[in-house]
């Protein structure tokens, strides 16, 4: 039996899903979607019959919190964490859940919302030495919609590590988290989404507090149609956001990656770089917002992208947008290529007797090595468990 | 406070170069629902050929189709039906300046046009709402081969060359082109003949006379092989109170190894509202560079787009945009990459104050086949209140391995170094923000013809005129 805060908001979602659409364009006539929102629209709305585990639990890395199917078990909690169910919460802590996202703002966030299987609240109250990981698991034979929830919350002062992995191994997991970050905290974020053959949606949302940071790391491997969106709020006064991402795009895959840093603090600072490869058939896009509000004045925002387009077939978008609504600011400034491989490099590793596809091969090596090295060393072990299944995954393309 | 800067728009209004709207009597008005009737009607009152009929109602047919643009930066729709959609000035064509009326004579004058004729251009076509007024073209462009006269009557002279690119370079994809195609009036038509230099630019210049009029002025340039020219749209209006709409088409084709430059300069008053629809298909090794300046207005878009189809062929695009009181001016470039060893370059430079919000808005698009494709993208903005905004949105899609597709932008306040070394010359703050402001442009402008740079700076000094009293 559900909380009744969680009843009503399914309620509300279930309503608005047939009144609203999947995006809004409001854009110019050659610009198109950069989703195949269809792609969702073949992921069925979930009913247990439908959902049947098919394989082997995701377990590379020891869990803190592991959803498999949208069902909650408890692993490695560090101390001064706590992990609540979210259908065990009361309207007080209810009530804090999909806060700061808005559920009217398109079709695939009502739909997540008005099927939400399960999901946590998590206070992290004290710091903690170890990461604590939530693996999001979906696993079952059926194309059907999977979502769970994550409302994170970390008190003043924090030192922490989270990482968060969805790992796709059927089965269309959609997934939204909040993170809240108390006054002059620190939070490492690890962010894996691992693709596979139906589509994904993820939308994360940290939400900064005064004089807080955050240092994101996020890989996105493969994913038929894997929409993965991450907003940082910057609304604490001199808050921080260090964010580096790697979209790897092998086979067929599309990846719509879109992070967006919104300054709303005053002197507050953002850094995001996304790299990404698009290999055999894949379609990889990097959207990217640096935005600076009126009352964000002197902050500043730098926003970088590359993709490497690795082959005839393979294809590469950018978007990469900055806005600034004040005079008042520091710098706002971004940089974007999709590029093949370059050429003098190519040459010089040809020269030494390497052939195309090892060329390729030693660009993405290149690439990973530039993402896993930038890891927080809290992530010493994550970092060895992903070097292994990118190298998995980059070699069996 | 570092980069306040507080101006009386109402005072600094570029429009100042016209002055108050002088009225301007029309011999024919059409105005209402846009209706097959009324198209027809228009197309009767041109004398036009049964085929441009039927292209214009095709057109209509594709207005009433699709939908509003969601896109724009305005509260509501823009209310077509009270706008006077056809006005023909009471106006005989004139052959020379002498001719005109009076009051269209000093507009011209204040734009500086004589002297320019004169001077550096090889022929002037003027347009005064939906008509052309003045048409002034030099002996040695007949001696050359090429055609320059107004569009309606190349539509009547010349139907089969006009017929081959009318509406092909830039058919009715969206609301605002077919509106133009359907209601078109005005503009130019220019035919460069094979292995012709046209050594000094034709001129196409637009007024507005008053509020509440629709202005859809077509022009059509086509350059031939190994030819080259240089074409430039002036576009003014008087200071008036109300809206005035200019829904504009430049289609250019540009044959085999031809360059042409193409320049755009809007110096529109408050009242305006503007959509330019530009675009050139470019051949084999051809090239084209558009330069353009805007000042004024209240809403201003404008995508200068460059098609490369043909090997080798390459485009610039160059924009500068002053966004000065409540006003949203969005200066973009599009460039679509479609045979291989094409290039681009982009470059968008934009202050806003007062308010004002200055966007670019770009699409880089390179089809699969397109083998090394270049292309680069930049765009600075100046923001120099805090009421001011500049926004930078450009899209990437790159479809081709060997292309390089790269973009960088920045957006900041005046440099403080520059300020400060300005100032320990003996600047007041205010004339040393002015010249930096001047500078930024400067670094775009030094591609116009010398004449213009004057004229523009002219402009973007009374623009800035509270500002610090330069000029």
């Amino acid at each position: 039996m559900s909380a009744k805060w969680l009843v009503e908001l399914r309620e509300r979602a279930r309503e608005l899903v047939p009144k609203i659409p999947y995006q809004q364009i409001r854009d110019s006539p050659s610009v198109k979607y950069y989703t195949d929102w269809n792609a969702f629209e073949r992921c069925a709305d979930p009913n247990p019959a439908m959902i049947t585990r098919a394989g082997p639990v995701f377990d590379l890395v020891e869990p803190g919190v592991a959803v498999v199917n949208g069902y909650l078990s408890l692993g490695k909690v560090p101390s001064g964490v706590r992990v609540l169910d979210l259908e065990d919460l009361g309207d007080e802590y209810g009530s804090l859940v999909f806060k700061s996202i808005d559920i009217n703002e398109s079709k695939a966030l009502a739909r997540h919302v008005a099927n939400l299987l399960g999901g946590a609240y998590v206070e992290i109250a004290e710091s903690i030495d170890e990461p604590l990981r939530i693996i999001v698991n979906t696993n079952t034979n059926s194309q059907v919609l999977i979502p769970t929830h994550y409302t994170i919350a970390v008190n003043d002062g924090v030192r922490a590590s989270l990482g968060l992995y969805i790992v796709n191994n059927g089965g269309c997991p959609s997934t939204t988290a909040e993170v809240y970050l108390g006054k002059g905290s620190l939070l490492n974020l690890l962010v894996i989404s691992m693709g596979d053959s139906t589509p994904e949606f993820t939308m994360l949302r940290v939400i900064t507090n005064e004089n807080s940071s955050v240092v994101a790391r996020s890989l996105l491997i493969g994913g038929s149609m894997n929409h993965h969106r991450e907003d940082y709020l910057l609304q604490g006064v001199g808050s921080r956001l260090n964010h580096l991402g790697l979209e790897v795009g092998v086979g067929s895959s599309r990846i719509d990656y879109q992070v967006n840093a919104m300054h709303l603090g005053e002197g507050s600072s953002s850094y995001s770089r996304v790299l990404g490869v698009a290999r055999d058939r894949s379609f990889v896009i990097h959207r990217a917002l640096g935005r600076i509000f009126e009352r964000a004045r002197w902050s500043d925002t730098n926003i970088e992208g590359k993709v490497f387009v690795l082959n005839e077939g393979a294809y590469a978008a950018s978007v990469p947008v900055i806005m600034v609504d004040t005079g008042d600011v520091n710098g706002a400034r971004h940089s974007a290529a999709d590029a093949s491989l370059d050429e003098d490099q190519v040459n010089y590793l040809r020269l030494r007797g390497f052939g195309k596809d090892e060329v390729i091969d030693l660009v993405l090596y290149e690439v990973a090595a530039q993402f896993l090295d930038s890891l927080p060393e809290d992530f010493k072990l994550d970092r060895e468990v992903l070097r292994r299944l990118l190298m998995s995954r980059l070699g069996q393309s | 406070m570092p980069g306040d800067v507080r101006l009386d728009i109402a005072r600094s209004d570029v429009s100042g170069m016209l002055g108050a709207a002088k009225p301007i009597t029309w011999d024919v008005t059409i105005k209402g629902r846009i209706t097959r009737d009324m198209v027809e009607e228009l197309s009767r009152l041109k004398g036009e050929p049964d085929w441009m009929r039927r292209l214009r109602l095709r057109a209509l047919e594709m207005f009433e189709k699709q939908p509003w643009p969601n896109w724009l930066p305005l509260e509501g729709t823009i209310d077509l039906e009270s706008l006077v959609l056809y006005a023909k000035p009471r106006v005989e064509r004139a052959r020379s300046m002498d001719e005109l009326p009076r009051e269209l004579r000093e507009y011209y004058e204040a734009l500086r046009v004589p002297e320019l004729e004169a001077k550096v251009l090889s022929g002037v076509i003027g347009q005064v709402d939906s008509e052309v007024v003045y048409e002034s073209i030099k002996k040695e462009l007949e001696r050359l081969g090429v055609i320059a006269m107004s569009m309606d009557e190349a539509v009547r002279k010349y139907p089969d060359l006009v017929k081959q690119y009318f509406a092909k370079v830039f058919p009715p994809e969206y609301k605002f082109a077919s509106l133009n195609i359907a209601l078109w009036s005005g503009g130019v038509f220019v035919y460069v003949p094979p292995n012709t230099h046209v050594k000094m630019p034709l001129e196409l210049v637009i007024l507005i006379s008053s509020a509440g009029v629709g202005q859809f002025e077509h022009s059509l340039i086509v350059v031939g092989e190994n030819s080259s020219a240089e074409f430039i749209v002036a576009c003014a209006a008087p200071v008036f109170t109300g809206l005035s709409l200019h829904d504009g088409m430049t289609e250019v084709y540009v044959h085999r190894n031809a360059r042409v430059r193409l320049v755009d300069l809007k110096n529109w008053s408050r009242g305006v509202i503007y959509f330019g629809n530009n675009r050139a298909i470019i051949e084999e090794g051809a090239s084209v560079d558009w330069l353009s300046g805007s000042l004024g207005g209240k809403v201003t878009i404008v995508y200068p787009m460059s098609v490369l189809r043909g090997v080798g062929s390459r485009t610039t695009i160059t924009s500068v945009a002053l966004a000065n009181g409540p006003t949203w001016k969005e200066e973009g470039a599009k460039v679509f990459h479609t045979a291989p060893h094409t290039y681009s370059k982009v470059v968008s430079k934009g202050v806003s104050l007062n308010g004002g919000t200055s966007v670019y808005r770009g699409l880089v698009y390179v089809r699969e086949g397109a083998k090394y494709a270049k292309s680069s993208v930049s765009c600075e903005s100046l923001v120099l209140d805090e009421k001011s905004k500049a926004y930078t949105i450009p899209h990437e899609q790159v479809f081709e391995e060997t292309a390089i597709v790269t973009h960088e932008a920045y957006t900041g306040r005046l440099s403080e170094d520059k300020l400060f070394y300005l100032r320990s010359r003996g600047l007041s703050e205010e004339e040393a923000r002015s010249l930096v402001v001047l500078g930024y442009f400067h670094d775009v402008m030094v591609n116009l013809p010398v004449e213009y740079v004057s004229i523009f700076n002219r402009a973007i000094e009374l623009e800035l005129s509270r500002l610090g009293g330069v000029g």
